[in-house]
């Protein structure tokens, strides 16, 4: 049916549709009799118009197509186009049927295809043209291998042609109004034409010599196939009448049962043909949904949609992404499916289910009375979640576009939620058995990890509103109205609880992750500090997939933003470490490729985030920044006051490095940005000055993207006072022999007891000698406690005689067995090298540890004469 | 070369070494070494004599143990000892000297010099002046001559340690101090007693210095913790380099048994064919082995940490006591 359509269709819109026809006829190389048949007597009967009409009116016509070549209007009119070719079908096939031979047949098709010619000609339509052409020349060289005759109409046509061309170049040369793709046609064609002329130059020119003559001899050599060509076009026109007066009618009564075999034939043909080149999915798209709207029963329509969506899904190459309008007609598709399979209880879509050996009758009832259709809906969910990511990840994300395309996300969503509802309704057993589900739970999961506990309650009651009310899940129980505090979590404690069940360790990962994300969104810092700890994922993940390794960094990220909103400044720090030095930050957070790797592959393009779910990078630099600083002070403080470098120990490096730079600046200027601002405060808080520290580091703005900005300015002024006080106590108390709580107290503007409980903290952290005098309320500094370098040196020495000892244990472990040697007495010289170091493990005996710095600095000595006697004695025994 | 070295003790003339004196602090803080000419008298050598070398700068910098001999140095000595032969000196070369800070003496250059000179003539001696420990502690002048072991084993060429093992060198034995004796001629001996009879009544006499009772410690033992971590640094780079080693050797090693695995069951079934077996050591085409690293480099490292060690341990001794000395005077 389809063929015989799409050849009706074709013929009637020329200018757009050849390549269409072009290809529906390759593939129907050896039409059957009948249908070329029934075209034929089409046109036979409606030959009453003169031809001259005719061409006027088909060239209007295909001139207002060819504006609206994908509009409504356009998809309509084949609509009618095939309701009505379709009833003229059934009563001409019941009335005459003339057999024509496989040679008229051909003669047809060149006179199709010269008709085109010659309507396109008047529309300088040069690409159409050239495509006829080309085909008009298969089809004569097919027939003058078989019947070893040329058509006069083609000869006709080529010497018509040629004059056109001539008149066309001239024109063109004249007013240069053709576009390029035109244009380029129009050479082609000019190429092609001089070259295919050669052969029937004789021919051409008799025909020039006297046309009518010409045309004489050849039409009594064929004269069946001349008539015809000057009628077929009149066909075309007919049947557009048909279609105004009676197009729909015909399928609502008469056609019923003829139609729905048609559905089927139609779509096997599609089925048939995905996958292979050369097929005008466009085309099949409009067929197919031009079939649903004609079908009412249930199962064809659960059947052309499970055709149409991954057909739809074809249509575009895998570089690119589905546009707008395709992605909504999809997914208005899939929630089309889902109310008929809904409504329709009889029917189910499983993946497990047979495969139909017979379109026609369908899949058989199950014990249950239901019938399985094999087909993944999830699948078709998931591919349809992919393009919205896709489409995300390649739109500007600061264009309203963006904005716009983002709103697609709740109607993805809630079919996601009623594909949850649909399978979850099949899953006999428990839930966590079924795989689809999973899966579905998994993009859910996906598309709401990310999102504040607000955002998601809004969500929910939003989605859950457009669906159908009879319809709830067992696992996420439908919501309504307000949403109660913490239904985030809870919410995606039950989807996870289902995803940890699974075999397969990804859905386990990345559930887990994703878990751990929300739990440190929404700060319950040590529930998913705990939960990260007894994933042990960071001794697996760095052989895990890309995405979930991304993924991971995230959830690391958002950890260490959490200790900070919590208050947890030194967590904060370690967290962030190794994420914020990296200089591939935006990499490891999958927000963007590597400066330098401009022409990077479209893979690791496709695998980056969209823009909505990335983590504000400045505000984690801010972050990590921030939380180096206040544990970097204190430590600078202290260094700069001893004279060694023992002390020195670094925390930060990218801190440090930045602060060098700062204070290498001659001149540095008011702050700018976040990282001035905070290295501004840095070299403020070591001169003394909390007040202005704070000023600066509340100051900066991105703390806006923070919740709750206010509490986190909050603790950030305290802190910074702590560090004050830290920082001066490290620095300067050695000044002081005793210093009052109280003065502190008002200097730092902390309260008695919190300065106690800082200065206790100093005291037992030993990083000074002092001690608090509880009867006179101050500190009490002890003087000259200071290691003389000579005992650091001691001190230091005594690690390096240690290390000494492990290098020679290690070296002597690093020797080969004497017993086993291979070498045999012919090689000594290593046998014995070996035997040097397995000596050096009873030496090492790194004696008496005692304060002595004497017996330190002996220690180094005393272990390696050891080795050498022992090695000269050894040797001399086997010797 | 081979003969024994017969004397057992130096005597240096007091010129000589008030001469390394002065050389050694004008030329501060290069290390100034120069050429010293006396006699071999039985089982004494006598140096009456010595001259400076001509020190580049690059001397200490450079690795390069040539340094001492090269060709305008060689030159210098042959046109000075022709010289001073013609003022009727002994023109006999007896060895050279070395000044040197805190006992950091023992390296290539010094031995590769020493074991030239001695090349020539056994008796010959290196005389060690230390200026820094001269300073802190106590005048420091010693004489060093190069151990019959480590000659030995210098000689065949090869640092391995089947060679130290059979001749039984180890870091102690590398050299071998010499007792010195310093002569005073008549004439200084008179010169100095006239000194001391002339003055008596003066607190400042030649033989009454304060000095000893000097009890800074702490910068001389800084600076020797200093050098020894210096030292211990490169025994562990030496280390890493021997550890290199010893990994590519068991590597080889293992290789060398799976191939002679594979061969002996090649042999076995040869055997049962009535074959002769192939030869099972012929592996040395087929395998090379690694080389094994000069152990002289450790030699030296290892003496030259013993050195400092035994450096500690005497200043140790004669500065506890002058510590209890300054106890008792405090709590009197």
């Amino acid at each position: 049916m389809s063929r015989f359509f799409a050849g009706g269709a074709s013929s009637d819109s020329e200018s757009e549709s050849s390549s269409d026809e072009e290809i529906l006829n390759s593939s129907s190389g050896s039409e059957s009799e009948s249908e070329s048949g029934s075209d034929k007597s089409g046109s036979d009967e409606e030959s009453d118009d003169s031809m001259f009409n005719n061409e006027s009116e088909s060239e209007s016509e295909s001139d207002e197509e060819g504006g609206a070549a994908k509009g409504p209007a356009y998809f309509l009119k084949n609509q009618f186009l095939r309701g009505g070719a379709d009833s003229d079908e059934e009563s001409d096939d019941e009335g005459k049927r003339v057999v024509k031979s496989a040679k008229d047949k051909l003669i047809d098709d060149i006179d199709a295809s010269i008709k085109i010619i010659d309507n396109a000609k008047r529309i300088n339509d040069w690409i159409s043209i050239s495509s006829e052409f080309d085909k008009m020349n298969k089809l004569v060289e097919k027939a003058n291998k078989q019947y070893s005759e040329i058509p006069s109409q083609y000869i006709k046509t080529l010497a018509g042609l040629e004059d056109f061309l001539e008149e066309a170049v001239k024109a063109e040369k004249s007013a240069k109004k053709m576009n390029a793709s035109n244009a380029r046609a129009l050479n082609t064609i000019k190429q092609r034409l001089k070259k295919n002329n050669r052969d029937y130059e004789s021919k051409i020119t008799a025909y020039r010599a006297d046309p009518e003559a010409y045309e004489k001899a050849a039409l009594a050599n064929a004269p069946i196939s001349a008539i015809p060509t000057a009628k077929r076009g009149a066909s075309v026109e007919t049947n557009d009448d048909l279609v105004d007066d009676q197009g729909f009618a015909v399928v609502g009564k008469a056609g019923k049962a003829v139609e729905e075999v048609d559905v089927f034939k139609t779509l096997a043909t599609i089925i048939e043909s995905r996958g292979k080149k050369n097929v005008d999915r466009y085309d099949q798209i409009k067929t197919l949904e031009g079939l649903i709207t004609t079908t009412t029963s249930a199962y064809e329509i659960i059947s052309i949609l499970l055709a149409l969506i991954p057909l739809r899904f074809d249509s575009i190459s895998s570089s690119q992404f589905l546009s707008v309008e395709s992605w909504r007609a999809t997914s208005q598709d899939v929630t089309t499916l889902l109310a008929t399979l809904e409504k329709n209880s009889a029917y189910s879509v499983i993946e497990s289910a047979e495969e139909i050996d017979d379109l026609y009758l369908g899949p058989k009832s199950n014990a249950q009375g239901v019938k399985e259709i094999r087909g993944s809906i999830a699948s078709l969910v998931e591919r349809l979640d992919d393009e919205l990511n896709r489409s995300l990840q390649n739109i500007d994300p600061h264009t309203t576009e963006y904005a716009d395309r983002l709103r697609d996300q709740v109607d993805l969503y809630a079919i996601l939620i009623r594909t949850q509802v649909y399978v979850e309704k099949y899953i006999k057993g428990n839930l966590y058995e079924s795989e689809a589900l999973s899966r579905l739970l998994s993009r859910r999961v996906d598309h709401i990890y990310y999102k504040s506990a607000k955002l998601i309650g809004l969500t929910e009651v939003k989605v859950w509103e457009s669906i159908p009310a009879e319809l709830d899940s067992k696992l996420t129980p439908r919501v309504t109205g307000t949403i109660v505090e913490g239904y985030s979590v809870s919410l995606l404690n039950s989807i996870c609880s289902v995803l940890y069940k699974q075999t397969n360790t990804i859905y386990r990962t990345k559930a887990m992750l994703s878990h751990i994300y929300q739990y440190a969104l929404n700060d319950q810092y040590f529930k998913a500090r705990d939960m990260f700890l007894m994933s042990h994922l960071q001794s697996s993940i760095h052989s895990a997939e890309s995405t979930i390794q991304v993924l991971y960094n995230r959830a690391l990220a958002q950890v260490g933003l959490c200790a900070f909103r919590v208050g947890l400044i030194p967590e904060t720090q370690t967290i962030l470490q190794d994420l914020c030095s990296s200089s591939k930050q935006r990499e490891l957070l999958g927000q963007g490729t590597g400066k330098f790797q401009q022409q990077s592959n479209i893979v690791e393009k496709q695998r980056l985030l969209p823009f909505h779910t990335h983590i504000n990078s400045e505000l984690l630099e801010c972050v990590y920044l921030t939380a180096s600083l206040l544990l970097e002070v204190p430590c600078i403080a202290t260094a700069g006051s001893s004279s060694t470098d023992s002390k020195k120990k670094v925390i930060s490096k990218s801190f440090r490095r930045l602060l060098e730079n700062v204070e290498r600046n001659v001149f540095n200027g008011p702050p700018e940005n976040t990282r001035d601002h905070i290295m501004q405060a840095a070299m403020a808080l070591l001169e003394g000055d909390w007040k202005a520290a704070r000023e600066l580091l509340t100051s900066i703005k991105i703390w806006k993207f923070i919740n709750n900005p206010e509490t986190i300015k909050a603790m950030l002024g305290e802190k910074v006072q702590e560090v004050a006080l830290i920082a001066f106590f490290n620095s300067d108390v050695k000044y002081y022999s005793t210093i009052s709580i109280a003065t502190l107290a008002s200097t730092f503007e902390l309260t008695e007891r919190r300065v106690k409980a800082i200065v206790s903290k100093v005291i037992a952290n030993e990083d000074i000698s002092a001690a608090i005098d509880e009867k006179t309320q101050s500190v009490v500094v002890r003087q000259g406690v200071e290691l003389t370098k000579l005992q650091e040196l001691a001190l230091a020495l005594s690690d390096k005689a240690f290390q000494l000892t492990e290098r020679n244990e290690r070296l002597m472990s690093g020797g080969y067995q004497l017993s086993d040697k291979p070498t045999g007495s012919s090689n000594p010289n290593n046998t014995n090298s070996g035997n040097n170091n397995a000596n050096n493990a009873n030496s090492n005996n790194s004696g008496n540890n005692a304060g002595n710095k004497q017996n330190q600095n002996r220690k180094p000595h005393q272990g390696r004469s050891n080795n050498h006697t022992h090695n000269n004695n050894h040797n001399n025994n086997r010797a | 070369m081979d003969a024994k070295p017969l004397a057992t003790k130096v005597v240096v003339d007091s010129s000589v070494v008030l001469h390394i004196v002065k050389h050694a602090s004008e030329a501060a803080p290069y290390q100034a070494c120069g050429q010293l000419l006396g006699l071999d008298n039985q089982d004494i050598l006598e140096v009456t004599h010595g001259f400076n070398l001509p020190v580049s700068n690059s001397f200490y910098d450079s690795n390069d143990s040539a340094t001492l001999r090269t060709k305008a140095i060689n030159k210098y000595i042959g046109d000075m000892v022709e010289q001073l032969k013609e003022v009727k000196v002994d023109a006999n070369t007896v060895g050279f000297y070395q000044c040197t800070h805190l006992g950091k003496f023992i390296n290539h250059v010094v031995i590769d010099n020493l074991y030239a000179y001695q090349k020539e003539n056994p008796e010959a001696v290196v005389l060690v002046y230390d200026l820094s420990k001269t300073v802190y502690a106590s005048f420091s002048f010693k004489a060093y001559r190069l151990s019959p072991a480590f000659i030995a084993v210098k000689k065949s060429g090869k640092f391995s340690t089947k060679n130290l093992v059979e001749k039984e060198l180890s870091y102690h034995d590398i050299l071998e101090e010499v007792p010195v004796e310093i002569h005073n001629s008549h004439l200084v001996t008179l010169l100095l007693q006239n000194l001391s009879t002339q003055q008596p009544e003066s607190s400042f006499t030649l033989n009454s210095t304060f000095n000893s009772l000097d009890i800074t410690i702490d910068p001389y033992l800084e600076k020797t913790m200093e050098s020894i971590f210096d030292s211990i640094d490169d025994f562990h780079y030496d280390q890493g380099n021997y550890n290199y080693y010893q990994r590519q050797l068991a590597r080889e090693q293992s290789k060398i048994s799976q191939w002679q695995q594979k061969r002996k069951a090649e042999n076995h079934v040869r055997q049962q064919k009535g074959e002769a077996p192939l030869p099972l050591d012929n592996y040395g085409k087929l395998f090379k082995l690694p080389e094994e690293p000069s152990r002289l480099e450790n030699l030296l490292i290892s003496a030259q940490l013993d050195k400092y060690c035994t450096q500690i341990e005497e200043f140790g001794a004669t500065v506890s006591s002058k510590l209890f000395a300054t106890q008792k005077s405090l709590e009197a």
